[in-house]
């Protein structure tokens, strides 16, 4: 586990929501495997939701 | 925050806190990555030409057809950084002698600012190449590619933003594929995750927003006027994905005049998208991993890009060199 610059209550609450995801994969068919994408689109967001 | 998906799961060893039935690839969403090589040679050659070519400063590095922008600018073409259009049209007003080209790369997020400033009105020196891409298309497309199975999509929040999250629907209601809006905090991508599987549990597919402090289902109206304003959707060339229909937007008639493409005549030369040994255009659908390329962290490194992948810091290859992230494979 590498969290640098999350302080110890944004770990904690990413900690409790890998151990839902982990309980939730073993709700699913025992075996099954989840494969998913993610897809982003960006170049200057930041500057534009700064922008009046 | 870096609204990145990838620099997220990667910096915050996110992959580290799954298990591992569950596998997160990163899909196509980098602009620099996609923008195909036409664009790049075509600035190139102006910058040679004597042109003042603005671009961001990702593009400077990616590896084009004769040579990248970095190298035409030790060439002494003029080519020059800028963090928006606003700075390029400034340029272009500070420099009335010159003529100064912007090369406009982006997805939904960058597209409208563009527009806005196209329509607020630019110096007669000033002119634009659009090579502006759309995300949903693109996943229409993975959704074709037989060889890619995917569980879920995680859907980009600042794209959403614009677009609106109702854009995203398509894919839950017609491909039956649960989708997840979300942010970019580590906490975002876990919860996008969480929820993906709780569909799947539920044997459901739908769209959900997890970032719903940002993402309103019809999104920013004003921002998608703008665009409807000044681009024709249309089909268009991805570096190393190939031709998507609707999914590149062009400058409508109105702004001939402001279009690079048509006020200058470029040279015809055969463009190469993918070099030979690249796998860029295979991480780039989620077919492999940077660290399954061969050529990854060799010949191709950020300091000496082969591919387009290694140069801007969200390109995937960038990310993954960046923060030694070895997905279990």
């Amino acid at each position: 586990m590498r969290m640098k610059g999350l302080d110890v209550a944004e770990q904690f609450r990413s900690a409790m929501i890998a151990r839902e995801v982990s309980e939730e994969i073993r709700r699913l068919r025992p075996g099954r495997k989840v494969k998913f994408m993610h897809v982003c689109g960006t170049a200057t967001w930041p500057r534009f939701t700064s922008r009046p | 925050m870096a609204p990145i998906h990838e620099q997220t799961i990667s910096r915050f060893g996110l992959r580290s806190l799954l298990p591992e039935e569950v596998e997160v690839i990163a899909g196509p969403g980098c602009p620099v990555c996609v923008t195909p090589t036409v664009a790049l040679d075509r600035a190139v050659e102006l910058a040679l030409r004597g042109v003042t070519v603005t671009v961001f400063g990702d593009l400077l590095m990616v590896p084009a057809t004769r040579m990248s922008l970095l190298e035409a600018k030790a060439r002494r073409g003029d080519v020059r950084v800028v963090y928006s259009v606003s700075d390029a049209v400034e340029v272009a007003r500070r420099n009335p002698e010159k003529e100064v080209v912007f090369v406009s790369v982006g997805f939904e997020t960058t597209a409208p600012t563009t527009a806005s400033e196209l329509l607020r009105g630019v110096p007669e020196n000033f002119s634009v190449m659009c090579y502006h891409r759309l995300i949903p298309p693109a996943m229409e497309l993975l959704l074709g590619v037989g060889d890619i199975h995917i569980d879920g999509f995680i859907c980009p929040g600042h794209v959403a933003a614009i677009i609106g999250a109702g854009a995203f629907r398509v894919f839950a209601e017609a491909y039956k594929m649960p989708t997840v809006v979300a942010g970019f905090e580590p906490n975002d991508v876990l919860l996008a995750i969480l929820m993906l599987l709780r569909q799947l549990r539920d044997g459901e597919a739908r769209c959900e927003n997890e970032y719903s402090r940002v993402v309103r289902e019809e999104g920013n109206l004003k921002a998608q006027k703008l665009m409807s304003e000044v681009y024709d959707v249309a089909t268009a060339d991805w570096r190393g994905i190939g031709r998507i229909p609707q999914s590149g937007l062009f400058l409508k008639r109105e702004f001939e005049d402001v279009d690079a493409e048509k006020r200058y005549e470029f040279t015809p030369i055969k463009h190469v998208d993918i070099n030979p040994g690249c796998n860029c255009h295979l991480v780039m659908v989620g077919k492999i991993y940077p660290s399954e390329c061969r050529l990854f962290g060799k010949t191709c490194t950020p300091q000496k890009p082969y591919g387009p992948c290694m140069v801007s810091s969200e390109g995937t290859c960038r990310i993954y060199y960046k923060y030694g992230e070895h997905p279990k494979l």
